[in-house]
């Protein structure tokens, strides 16, 4: 070894008595972590609600620089049936929105109807697939492009349901919540494949955090079944971040505050109050996708049938209240991960 | 069977304690990095438990926050307040010998944070090379090329200035 090297272990040697004692150290961390749990409680709190959004249990979502523009519509009273304990079903419609982009220029990547039954005890994820060709020949996606209130009139002309509330979100707005709740596992069936600049998601169980959202939910390059293995993932995804947040509880009153804050970051259209109520009172209900997992012909075609043969069975089941029903039934369309 | 938070902290504070002080070179910005860097691990703890290393995970963490983050809030205040006097003398009893031996200690704070952190890890942590470059993220030859190039500069400093 040479001489500047024994000088420089030396001088390390030398300067390890100048470490400060451990005990004191660890007492100031723990201070501080009290300091950022309490932090980050109010950060999961908005994750919460906007989990519980994602989850089909509806309430706001709380984030900076979501630019859909539109402040929440405010409705006087909660009258509606789910307010007064009745089922609730809310749409949730993923957008690609990007902020450098024209204002109506933004499609659905991701449309499900969240149903939450009265029992509250079970909640479902109803995908429809995207490209799902409506009455008029306009795919499902595309209308987005008119406007969420075109989006909701699409999906309730197509189902018959009345949608208790609208709520939109884009992919940083995902980020945003995904930030703020941490890591969440999920597994993964199919790897996504590195695409358009974002990363590979590898097949397997896995934490995804913020960096890893957009991927996993964009990603249909290369999937066998494409969009519909998307829609499965999109599923799983908020199953898995409802399921990781829902146990940490929310308020009525949290609630209400993030809402006050959530200024212009917000697009929800619908009966807040009653929502807000909604989400209050939940305890852990059991979540439990449903989609098509197959294309009925092939993708991006505009022929692509929206739950081909059995939709009008699963409208009226979820127009019911009667979605454990028709699951049991239809088991080749219930998510088994 | 995983390590927990608390087990990880009353087994390795002291030693990361130890190391943040020969990357700083200053107690009192080693107690920051640490109290910081410990703060994020409880954070993540979860990923931390499982990766193959928890040690390793966090020294790379504590040294990303050296490396990466002085141009950040805390680091900045951290740096700015230490700026005029960069060589922090050492609480010694023997203070007037030591003066002249922490010549070294004055100017591995005057080398480049990346190197700085290689000799640490090489010459105080006695990890390979393999060890280093995962902790800092770098290729091997990096390591060695930031070890050598970091040697060199102290020992042309302390010839110029016997």
């Amino acid at each position: 070894m040479s001489r500047i090297e024994e000088e420089l272990r030396a001088t390390f040697a030398r300067h390890e008595a100048s470490a400060p004692a451990a005990g004191p150290v660890r007492t100031k961390i723990d201070f501080a972590w009290v300091r950022a749990k309490r932090r980050r409680a109010w950060r999961r709190t908005a994750g919460v609600a906007a989990a519980v959004v994602f989850a089909g249990v509806s309430a706001p979502v709380v984030l900076n620089g979501l630019r859909h523009g539109g402040q929440p519509v405010d409705t006087p009273a909660a009258t509606t049936p789910a307010a007064q304990g009745g089922p609730l079903d809310v749409l949730l419609i993923g957008s690609d929105h990007r902020t450098r982009w024209a204002a109506g220029d933004q499609r659905a990547d991701t449309v499900m109807i969240v149903h939450l039954g009265a029992d509250r005890r079970h909640g479902y994820l109803i995908s429809l697939p995207r490209g799902g060709a409506l009455a008029d020949g306009e795919r499902l996606n595309e209308t987005l492009m008119r406007g969420t209130a075109a989006t909701r009139d699409a999906v309730e002309n197509l189902t018959g349901i009345e949608l208790d509330a609208t709520v939109t979100v884009d992919f940083r707005a995902l980020r945003a919540v995904s930030a703020a709740v941490g890591d969440v596992t999920m597994c993964v069936r199919e790897g996504i494949v590195a695409h358009s600049g974002r990363k590979a998601i590898p097949p397997g169980c896995q934490d995804i955090g913020p960096d890893e959202v957009e991927p996993l939910l964009r990603g249909r390059w290369q999937l066998p079944n494409g969009s519909y293995d998307r829609d499965h993932n999109n599923r799983a995804y908020f199953r898995a971040l409802a399921g990781a947040v829902m146990a940490d509880g929310v308020g009525l009153s949290e609630l209400e505050a993030l809402l006050t804050r959530a200024g212009k970051g917000l697009q929800i259209d619908g009966d807040r109050l009653a929502l807000l109520r909604v989400a209050a009172s939940l305890d852990e209900p059991q979540l439990i996708g449903i989609g098509v997992t197959k294309p009925s012909g092939p993708e991006g075609g505009q022929s692509e049938a929206i739950y081909p043969g059995v939709g009008p069975s699963l409208y009226s089941a979820i127009r019911d209240d009667r979605v454990a029903e028709w699951a049991a039934a239809h088991p080749e369309y219930v998510d088994r991960w | 069977m995983t390590v927990t938070y608390e087990e990880f902290a009353d087994s390795r504070l002291s030693a990361l304690l130890r190391y943040a002080v020969m990357l700083t070179g200053d107690p009192a910005t080693a107690q920051d990095l640490v109290q910081e860097t410990m703060v994020r691990v409880q954070l993540n703890w979860r990923r931390v438990a499982r990766s193959d290393s928890p040690d390793g995970y966090v020294r790379r963490i504590l040294t990303n926050q050296f490396i990466d983050l002085r141009r950040g809030s805390w680091w900045r205040r951290v740096l700015l307040r230490a700026d005029p006097d960069p060589a922090v003398p050492v609480a010694s009893d023997h203070a007037d010998e030591s003066a002249e031996r922490d010549r070294m200690w004055s100017l591995l704070a005057k080398l480049p944070r990346r190197q700085r952190a290689a000799l640490v890890l090489r010459y105080y942590e006695d990890l390979p090379d393999q060890a280093i470059a995962d902790i800092l993220g770098c290729q091997v030859g990096t390591v060695r090329s930031a070890i050598s190039r970091g040697l060199g500069t102290l020992r042309a400093e302390l010839v110029v200035t016997p």
